[in-house]
Protein backbone atom coordinates (compact mmCIF):
# COMPACT_ATOMS: atom_id res chain seq x y z
CA UNK A 1 0.00 0.00 0.00
CA UNK A 2 1.21 3.67 -0.88
CA UNK A 3 2.65 4.84 2.78
CA UNK A 4 0.19 8.04 4.05
CA UNK A 5 1.41 11.29 3.15
CA UNK A 6 4.55 12.64 5.31
CA UNK A 7 5.80 9.44 4.84
CA UNK A 8 9.34 8.26 3.89
CA UNK A 9 10.16 7.75 0.28
CA UNK A 10 10.78 4.56 -0.86
CA UNK A 11 13.41 6.05 -3.69
CA UNK A 12 14.78 7.96 -0.94
CA UNK A 13 18.11 5.88 -1.27
CA UNK A 14 18.09 5.72 -5.26
CA UNK A 15 16.91 9.88 -5.04
CA UNK A 16 20.34 10.63 -2.80
CA UNK A 17 22.71 8.75 -5.63
CA UNK A 18 21.22 10.90 -8.02
CA UNK A 19 21.77 14.12 -6.12
CA UNK A 20 25.08 13.17 -5.55
CA UNK A 21 25.82 12.04 -8.76
CA UNK A 22 24.27 15.10 -10.76
CA UNK A 23 27.31 17.09 -11.82
CA UNK A 24 28.35 14.29 -13.90
CA UNK A 25 24.79 12.91 -14.66
CA UNK A 26 24.77 16.03 -16.64
CA UNK A 27 27.13 15.09 -19.37
CA UNK A 28 23.65 12.71 -20.07
CA UNK A 29 21.37 15.44 -19.92
CA UNK A 30 17.85 14.31 -21.67
CA UNK A 31 18.60 10.31 -21.01
CA UNK A 32 17.06 8.19 -18.56
CA UNK A 33 19.42 7.11 -15.87
CA UNK A 34 18.62 3.81 -14.49
CA UNK A 35 19.48 3.79 -10.60
CA UNK A 36 19.77 0.93 -7.89
CA UNK A 37 20.69 2.04 -4.21
CA UNK A 38 23.94 3.49 -4.53
CA UNK A 39 24.57 2.48 -8.42
CA UNK A 40 24.42 4.39 -11.23
CA UNK A 41 23.17 1.58 -13.84
CA UNK A 42 23.17 2.68 -17.11
CA UNK A 43 22.04 5.41 -19.51
CA UNK A 44 18.64 5.02 -21.81
CA UNK A 45 17.33 7.15 -24.63
CA UNK A 46 13.70 6.18 -23.99
CA UNK A 47 11.97 5.50 -20.63
CA UNK A 48 10.83 2.60 -21.63
CA UNK A 49 14.02 1.23 -22.57
CA UNK A 50 15.23 2.00 -18.87
CA UNK A 51 12.16 0.89 -17.19
CA UNK A 52 12.54 -3.03 -18.89
CA UNK A 53 16.23 -2.61 -18.65
CA UNK A 54 15.78 -2.02 -14.50
CA UNK A 55 13.15 -4.83 -14.30
CA UNK A 56 15.16 -7.10 -16.37
CA UNK A 57 18.10 -6.58 -14.00
CA UNK A 58 16.62 -6.37 -10.50
CA UNK A 59 13.25 -7.68 -10.96
CA UNK A 60 11.57 -6.50 -8.20
CA UNK A 61 13.93 -5.04 -6.16
CA UNK A 62 13.34 -0.82 -5.91
CA UNK A 63 15.37 1.10 -8.93
CA UNK A 64 14.33 4.76 -9.69
CA UNK A 65 14.47 5.79 -13.88
CA UNK A 66 14.74 9.02 -13.73
CA UNK A 67 14.87 11.73 -16.77
CA UNK A 68 18.50 13.90 -15.97
CA UNK A 69 17.83 17.07 -15.86
CA UNK A 70 19.92 20.38 -14.60
CA UNK A 71 17.09 22.01 -13.12
CA UNK A 72 14.04 19.55 -12.26
CA UNK A 73 11.05 20.16 -14.03
CA UNK A 74 7.77 21.14 -12.12
CA UNK A 75 4.59 19.91 -13.06
CA UNK A 76 1.12 21.32 -12.58
CA UNK A 77 -2.25 20.36 -11.48
CA UNK A 78 -4.96 22.62 -11.41
CA UNK A 79 -7.13 20.10 -8.72
CA UNK A 80 -5.81 20.55 -4.82
CA UNK A 81 -5.42 16.42 -4.97
CA UNK A 82 -3.17 14.99 -2.32
CA UNK A 83 -0.06 13.38 -2.91
CA UNK A 84 1.21 10.43 -1.42
CA UNK A 85 4.89 10.73 -0.53
CA UNK A 86 4.95 14.61 0.25
CA UNK A 87 8.76 15.69 0.86
CA UNK A 88 8.65 19.38 0.86
CA UNK B 1 -8.09 6.94 -37.19
CA UNK B 2 -9.72 4.72 -34.32
CA UNK B 3 -11.83 7.06 -32.11
CA UNK B 4 -14.73 6.76 -30.01
CA UNK B 5 -17.33 9.76 -28.48
CA UNK B 6 -19.06 9.68 -25.38
CA UNK B 7 -21.44 11.52 -23.47
CA UNK B 8 -19.79 14.36 -20.74
CA UNK B 9 -21.90 13.83 -17.72
CA UNK B 10 -21.78 15.72 -14.16
CA UNK B 11 -18.50 14.36 -13.52
CA UNK B 12 -17.17 15.98 -16.63
CA UNK B 13 -15.87 13.81 -19.79
CA UNK B 14 -15.36 10.26 -17.94
CA UNK B 15 -14.00 7.41 -19.83
CA UNK B 16 -13.72 3.64 -18.18
CA UNK B 17 -10.13 1.99 -18.87
CA UNK B 18 -8.30 -0.80 -17.09
CA UNK B 19 -4.55 -0.28 -15.15
CA UNK B 20 -2.54 -3.27 -15.65
CA UNK B 21 1.22 -4.36 -14.02
CA UNK B 22 3.50 -3.23 -16.84
CA UNK B 23 5.04 -5.57 -19.49
CA UNK B 24 8.38 -5.53 -17.65
CA UNK B 25 7.02 -5.75 -14.19
CA UNK B 26 4.66 -8.65 -15.44
CA UNK B 27 7.65 -10.83 -16.79
CA UNK B 28 9.37 -9.92 -13.50
CA UNK B 29 6.52 -11.23 -11.29
CA UNK B 30 6.73 -14.13 -13.89
CA UNK B 31 10.29 -15.01 -13.22
CA UNK B 32 9.66 -15.15 -9.61
CA UNK B 33 7.03 -16.93 -9.80
CA UNK B 34 5.08 -14.42 -8.04
CA UNK B 35 1.00 -14.45 -9.32
CA UNK B 36 0.26 -11.15 -11.28
CA UNK B 37 -2.58 -9.76 -9.81
CA UNK B 38 -5.66 -9.10 -12.03
CA UNK B 39 -6.16 -5.70 -13.61
CA UNK B 40 -8.15 -3.28 -12.36
CA UNK B 41 -11.30 -1.20 -13.79
CA UNK B 42 -11.11 2.22 -13.59
CA UNK B 43 -13.48 5.63 -14.07
CA UNK B 44 -10.93 8.05 -15.39
CA UNK B 45 -11.58 12.16 -16.11
CA UNK B 46 -9.73 13.57 -19.19
CA UNK B 47 -8.22 16.52 -17.35
CA UNK B 48 -6.41 19.06 -19.46
CA UNK B 49 -4.92 20.92 -16.37
CA UNK B 50 -3.43 18.18 -15.38
CA UNK B 51 0.41 17.71 -16.61
CA UNK B 52 0.63 14.19 -15.60
CA UNK B 53 -1.66 11.41 -15.15
CA UNK B 54 -2.52 9.95 -11.60
CA UNK B 55 -4.78 7.03 -10.03
CA UNK B 56 -5.61 6.70 -6.67
CA UNK B 57 -3.31 4.86 -4.23
CA UNK B 58 -6.15 2.35 -3.62
CA UNK B 59 -5.62 0.86 -7.35
CA UNK B 60 -2.12 0.84 -7.06
CA UNK B 61 -2.17 -1.33 -4.45
CA UNK B 62 -4.20 -3.57 -5.92
CA UNK B 63 -1.59 -4.40 -8.46
CA UNK B 64 0.87 -4.35 -5.97
CA UNK B 65 3.33 -2.05 -7.27
CA UNK B 66 6.10 -0.37 -6.01
CA UNK B 67 7.08 3.10 -6.71
CA UNK B 68 9.92 2.96 -9.94
CA UNK B 69 10.61 6.90 -10.00
CA UNK B 70 9.54 10.40 -8.85
CA UNK B 71 7.98 13.96 -10.02
CA UNK B 72 7.85 17.29 -8.38
CA UNK B 73 4.69 19.11 -8.75
CA UNK B 74 2.17 22.03 -7.55
CA UNK B 75 -1.53 22.55 -7.09
CA UNK B 76 -3.43 24.93 -5.66
CA UNK B 77 -3.23 23.04 -2.09
CA UNK B 78 0.51 23.05 -2.43
CA UNK B 79 0.62 26.79 -1.80
CA UNK B 80 4.41 28.04 -2.63
CA UNK B 81 6.14 24.55 -2.30
CA UNK B 82 6.69 22.02 -4.42
CA UNK B 83 5.73 18.52 -3.71
CA UNK B 84 7.79 15.72 -4.43
CA UNK B 85 6.16 12.26 -4.82
CA UNK B 86 6.10 8.77 -6.16
CA UNK B 87 5.44 7.24 -9.83
CA UNK B 88 4.34 4.32 -10.76
CA UNK B 89 4.73 2.40 -14.18
CA UNK B 90 1.19 0.64 -15.72
CA UNK B 91 -0.28 -0.56 -18.64
CA UNK B 92 -3.45 1.42 -19.56
CA UNK B 93 -6.26 0.86 -21.83
CA UNK B 94 -8.96 3.06 -22.88
CA UNK B 95 -12.16 1.75 -24.44
CA UNK B 96 -15.74 2.65 -25.11
CA UNK B 97 -16.58 -0.96 -25.26
CA UNK B 98 -14.70 -3.95 -25.12
CA UNK B 99 -15.41 -4.59 -28.67
CA UNK B 100 -13.78 -1.20 -29.75
CA UNK B 101 -9.99 -1.22 -30.76
CA UNK B 102 -9.00 0.41 -27.48
CA UNK B 103 -6.11 3.62 -26.83
CA UNK B 104 -3.22 1.18 -24.94
CA UNK B 105 -0.91 3.23 -23.28
CA UNK B 106 2.19 0.81 -21.97
CA UNK B 107 4.26 1.96 -19.19
CA UNK B 108 2.55 4.97 -18.40
CA UNK B 109 3.80 6.97 -15.49
CA UNK B 110 1.44 7.78 -12.75
CA UNK B 111 1.61 9.51 -9.55
CA UNK B 112 -0.73 8.29 -6.64
CA UNK B 113 -3.15 10.75 -5.78
CA UNK B 114 -6.02 11.19 -3.39
CA UNK B 115 -9.37 12.96 -3.48
CA UNK B 116 -10.47 11.33 -6.63
CA UNK B 117 -13.04 8.51 -5.18
CA UNK B 118 -14.91 11.03 -3.72
CA UNK B 119 -15.57 12.57 -7.00
CA UNK B 120 -16.85 9.26 -8.14
CA UNK B 121 -14.03 8.65 -10.56
CA UNK B 122 -10.25 6.52 -9.55
CA UNK B 123 -7.41 8.44 -11.83
CA UNK B 124 -6.81 11.55 -13.90
CA UNK B 125 -6.08 11.31 -17.42
CA UNK B 126 -3.12 14.02 -18.10
CA UNK B 127 -1.83 15.76 -20.94
CA UNK B 128 0.84 13.32 -21.18
CA UNK B 129 -1.69 10.49 -22.17
CA UNK B 130 -3.57 13.47 -24.38
CA UNK B 131 -0.30 13.89 -26.46
CA UNK B 132 -1.14 11.09 -27.97
CA UNK B 133 -4.82 11.33 -28.99
CA UNK B 134 -6.87 14.48 -30.59
CA UNK B 135 -9.60 15.60 -27.87
CA UNK B 136 -13.04 17.54 -29.21
CA UNK B 137 -14.79 18.52 -26.67
CA UNK B 138 -18.58 19.86 -27.79
CA UNK B 139 -20.18 20.83 -25.05
CA UNK B 140 -23.12 22.62 -26.95
CA UNK B 141 -23.91 18.68 -27.83
CA UNK B 142 -22.80 17.27 -24.40
CA UNK B 143 -20.30 15.20 -26.21
CA UNK B 144 -16.19 14.70 -25.99
CA UNK B 145 -14.27 12.43 -28.21
CA UNK B 146 -10.88 10.74 -28.75
CA UNK B 147 -9.07 9.57 -31.44
CA UNK B 148 -5.65 8.16 -31.10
Amino acid sequence: MPPSPGAKMALEKELETYKKNLPELKAHEGKFVLIQGENVVDFFSSYDDALKEGYKKFKLTPFLVKQISAVEPVFYLTRPVSAIHKTS
Amino acid sequence: MPHFTLAIDNGGPIVNAVVHVSEGRRSALQAQQVAVPPPQNIRALVDTGAAFSSVEPRVLHDLGLTPTGTIDFVTPSTGQGVVTTDTYDVDLVIYRTPSDPPLLMPNLRVAACELFLRQGIHALLGRDVLSRCILVYNGDMGLFSLAF
